[in-house]
């Protein structure tokens, strides 16, 4: 009698034993999705890498996830060939089209001149109107030092950036080595910083 | 690499269905398993109090006959209920969505599944020992899926070798690669950002580096860079 008892309460620690493995797990798994549950795509980080090559602009991770109004730090390097820039674009359409259109008329005006003369032309000229166009655009949506990175192959630079309105900001680079006379973004080389409430 | 979503159901038109469906699988299993494991330890509790050996095994009778009928029938009904309840809702949501996308985006289910839809944008996945290229209608072919946000896709998709299969785990698309044969899947992708593709069925040693990633652009992010690069490639036709 007194063996079948004790096997009884074996039996009995052993079944409330398993149950209290289930029910601590099922504990782990809702405070997973307590903690991790709530993000619209990931964690939006503080620091990315982003990686400027022929003809892309990767991030990692990806993709760039910000939040309103905290600092985010961009390390930027330039992996490929030919100089590449990092530069905030409001309206890429237009701002593509615009540099093609500037650099074909430039080529039918002087058809003397080189392929990289053109294209030091067409930087010169629009750095300033682009710089300004571009500041007056992100005014009040965000702070930074500088909104067009240009960078040599090899080089890579750190930049902090502020984003103070919610939305989908692009980056790209509109550079003319190798595609002339269409800028990189039209080969696909850009970006978007997808900034989030929170 | 990427980020990895627990909830996904804002990131595409299909997730949100098949999260909530798997919201209300989980939640007729953690109601059962709640009454099993309840069960589980009240059980012995009871038996092991009371000295009565009410189901003691006697030969030549069968438990039925000991008189708990009630039990067992409350079991199988609580069984073929939650089946019962997990099928109906399976048929409600996938109707809800069937009539959600020809209302909002004016295509049919049988559309999507012939693959020739006027508003939806088609395009060809071909898997390869190991990789993935993305085909769309006006001639660009891409490693990197670039698809518009709210907008239906439908995603033809093919192999070139052995058996592969093409997932976006984050916006609930997968469709088995077979060569010789164009297998379609669908999805409307709703929020801008960047999601894994992976291979989902073992094609070799490089099964676990079969992976691609599907950039969701906003629509006129995504008409940039279909129209700027479906123009060079005519270009280049040309010359």
């Amino acid at each position: 009698m007194a063996s079948s008892s004790e096997g009884g309460n074996l039996a009995l620690l052993a079944t409330i034993a398993i149950s209290v493995v289930f029910f601590a797990a099922a504990a782990v798994a809702l405070g997973y999705y307590l903690v991790f549950g709530e993000n619209l795509a990931g964690p939006p980080q503080n620091i990315y890498v982003i990686r400027l090559s022929e003809y892309t602009i990767e991030a990692s991770p990806e993709p760039i996830i910000v939040k309103v109004g905290q600092p985010v730090v961009f390390k930027i390097v330039n992996e490929g060939a030919v100089e590449h820039e990092l530069m905030f674009v409001p309206n890429l359409q237009m701002m593509a089209d615009m540099i093609m259109n500037a650099a074909i008329r430039l080529q039918e005006q002087n058809p003397e001149l080189s392929e990289e003369e053109i294209i030091a032309m067409v930087d010169k000229r629009h750095e300033m109107v682009m710089e300004e166009m571009i500041e007056k655009a992100l005014k009040g949506k965000v702070e930074g030092e500088e909104f067009m990175i240009e960078l040599e192959p090899g080089e890579s630079t750190v930049a902090t950036f502020t984003f103070l309105e919610p939305g989908i900001y692009v980056i790209a680079c509109m550079k003319l080595d190798g595609t002339f006379p269409e800028p990189h973004a039209k080969e696909g080389m850009f970006n978007q910083i997808i900034v989030v409430e929170g | 690499m990427f980020h990895y979503p627990f909830d996904p159901s804002q990131f595409s038109e299909t997730a949100r269905v098949w999260w909530n469906l798997f919201g209300f699988y989980l939640t007729v299993a953690i109601l059962l398993g709640i009454a099993v494991y309840a069960a589980l330890v009240l059980i012995p509790f009871i038996y092991s109090r009371s000295r009565k050996a009410v189901d003691e095994i006697k030969p030549g009778v069968v438990p039925g006959e000991r008189g708990r009928n009630a039990y067992l029938a409350v079991i199988v009904v609580l069984i073929l209920a939650s089946f019962l309840a997990v099928f109906v809702e399976s048929y409600i949501s996938v109707n809800e969505l069937a009539s959600l996308i020809e209302e909002e985006y004016g295509v049919t289910i049988e559309q999507l599944q012939a693959g020739e839809a006027d508003g939806a944008l088609v395009v060809e996945v071909r898997g390869f020992q190991w990789g993935w290229t993305f085909k769309y209608p006006n001639g660009i072919e891409s490693d990197v899926l670039y698809l518009p946000a709210g907008r239906p896709v439908i995603f033809k998709v093919t192999s070139d070798d052995v058996f592969h299969a093409f997932s976006i785990p984050d916006l609930r698309v997968k469709v088995d690669a077979i060569p010789g044969q164009v297998n379609m899947g669908w999805t409307v992708p709703q929020t801008p950002g960047t999601y894994r593709i992976q291979c989902y069925e073992l094609c070799g040693v490089g099964h676990a580096e079969m992976i691609s990633k599907a950039v969701v652009l906003p629509p006129e992010l995504f008409d940039f860079w279909y129209e700027s690069l479906g123009e060079e490639l005519v270009v280049e036709e040309g010359g």
